[in-house]
């Protein structure tokens, strides 16, 4: 007796008799025909009279059920989602740090490098400028007017002035103090402020060549003009040199050397703690004027403001 | 029934005419009968009300054919049957209630199966595993698709084949076995 293959299997359960299986379809016949027994009538109406009612009773489901339980449930589902993969908590962490910075930056509390980043840095950009201005005005004052600084405390005691009479220079900011007060390289070498400034600018994404060259003349001439180097020549700009003009048409010269003013303070008061020499040079003082200092050098008459100093060169 | 007689039909079963459950009783309740019975259910009339009524609460919920509703209705007539032979092998019945021809026997579905002794049929479906009887039976009572029969049963399509084979061949050793002279398709008369 061999075994039933597929195609024997699909026609015994498809009714029909293959040969030699005439035996199993016959079987295969009368176990369909067992089944199909009828329900007896009575109980057949009730099923169905049961069926209908609980059609009836039983609620519609709605297509499109409209819950906002579920529309919050499925919200926290997708949080839950993100938060769920190392990915999704990296995003989410990367994007509560740039909104916490955002807000930080717009309410200013950031630290400095920071918040200059994010406020674009227009001091840097508005002292570059300044200093563009300067260096066009430097190089084009004439060769031939050239004046030697050499009086370097006088130029610290005067240089407040200097923007208010010029109009052109404005009031000494940030970066300029801070310039003022690092030590001088006479070689030129970029010092510490000018490396700081250097990295500032090289934040902001520019190219520094170009700007630092301009930066260095002006380092340059203002260092010369507090009168850094004696031996030096340099040019001043032309509104200085306007006001050396009008200074001298004042008959006020406007260069003392430092030795002698040196020199004068100590013939008003050798000794300053002396009470008498004290007394003197008020006297004198009040003689010549609260800020007037008069002084003969080579046949010329200057005076001075002694707090304003030289701004009237 | 053809599928546009179908829809029409089911779309006022789902409204809860009576005329289109009658329709759908008269039509299906014959092989899910025959398939309880064949099964060894214990009351299969019963079973066939209980089949009716879960498939008109879950009605509304229905989508497809006609051939995806047969599949549907023994399906759930099929987890009748599971969840009746679990209760009663949980409850044995009393020895009192029994009936004497059935003391003896042991087993619910030998019980159910002598009470439609009337056929030689249903003792050679004894012969057969509780799984092989499920996919013969729906595959010859059902009228089912060896993938609709998967379904039904829980099983790979593969599978359902070789226990439908495994299960004809039984039956065909059974029947040489027990009858090797006689011829099974004589009928006996009731």
């Amino acid at each position: 007796m061999s075994d039933l293959n597929k195609k024997d299997i699909e026609a015994l359960l498809g009714g029909r008799a293959p040969d030699g299986l005439e035996q199993m379809a016959a079987l295969l016949a009368r176990v369909r025909q067992e089944a199909s027994a009828s329900v007896d009538p009575a109980v057949a109406s009730r099923h169905i009279a049961a069926a209908a009612n609980a059609v009836r009773e039983t609620p519609v489901p709605s297509p499109v059920p409209v819950s906002t339980t579920r529309r919050t449930w499925r919200r926290r589902t997708v949080f839950a989602g993100l938060l769920s993969t190392i990915f999704g908590k990296v995003f989410m962490g990367a994007v509560a740090l740039a909104a916490v910075t955002a807000g930080a930056g717009a309410a200013g509390v950031l630290p400095d490098p920071v918040q200059g980043f994010v406020d674009g840095n227009e001091e840097i950009h508005r002292i570059a400028n300044e200093i563009r201005e300067q260096a066009v005005l430097h190089e084009q004052e004439p060769a031939g007017d050239q004046v030697h600084l050499r009086d370097q405390d006088q130029l610290q005691v005067n240089q407040p002035e200097q923007p208010a009479e010029s109009g052109q220079i404005s009031e000494p900011n940030q970066f300029q103090n801070q310039f003022q007060n690092q030590p001088v390289e006479p070689s030129g070498e970029p010092n510490q402020f000018q490396h700081e400034f250097q990295h500032h600018l090289g934040t902001m994404g520019e190219d520094t060549s170009g700007f630092l060259l301009q930066y260095q003349n002006w380092f340059q001439w203002q260092w010369m003009y507090q009168g850094g180097d004696e031996t030096t020549d340099t040019t001043v700009p032309q509104m200085h040199q306007q006001e050396h003009q009008q200074g001298i048409d004042q008959g006020a010269n406007t260069t003392v050397p430092q030795n002698q003013q040196q020199a004068q303070q100590q013939g008003l008061s050798e000794d300053p703690e002396d009470p008498i020499d004290q007394q003197q040079q008020q006297q004198q003082q009040q003689s010549t004027g609260p800020s007037t200092t008069t002084t003969t050098e080579a046949g010329t008459d200057s005076s001075q403001d002694v707090p304003g100093g030289f701004g009237q060169p | 029934m053809d599928q546009a007689q179908f829809t029409s039909v089911l779309e006022a079963a789902q409204a809860g005419a009576e005329w289109a459950w009658s329709r759908l009783y008269n039509d299906m309740a014959g092989p899910v009968l025959g398939y309880l019975r064949s099964r060894g259910a214990a009351e299969p009339e019963d079973l066939v009300g209980e089949v009716f009524l879960q498939v008109a609460r879950n009605l509304g919920t229905f989508r497809g054919d006609y051939a995806a509703f047969r599949s549907w209705i023994f399906t759930v007539a099929h987890h009748r049957v599971v969840d009746e032979r679990r209760y009663r092998t949980r409850r044995p019945v009393d020895p009192g209630e029994v009936p004497e021809s059935a003391l003896g026997m042991g087993d619910t579905e030998a019980e159910a199966l002598e009470q439609l002794a009337t056929s030689e049929v249903i003792a050679l479906l004894a012969t057969l595993t509780p799984e092989q009887r499920d996919v013969l039976l729906l595959r010859v009572v059902g009228d089912l698709s060896v993938d609709e029969v998967a379904a039904i049963v829980g099983r790979r399509p593969g599978a359902v084949k070789a226990l439908q084979r495994r299960g004809l061949e039984k039956l065909r050793r059974a029947i040489n076995t027990v009858t090797p002279e006689a011829d099974p398709t004589v009928t006996r008369s009731r």
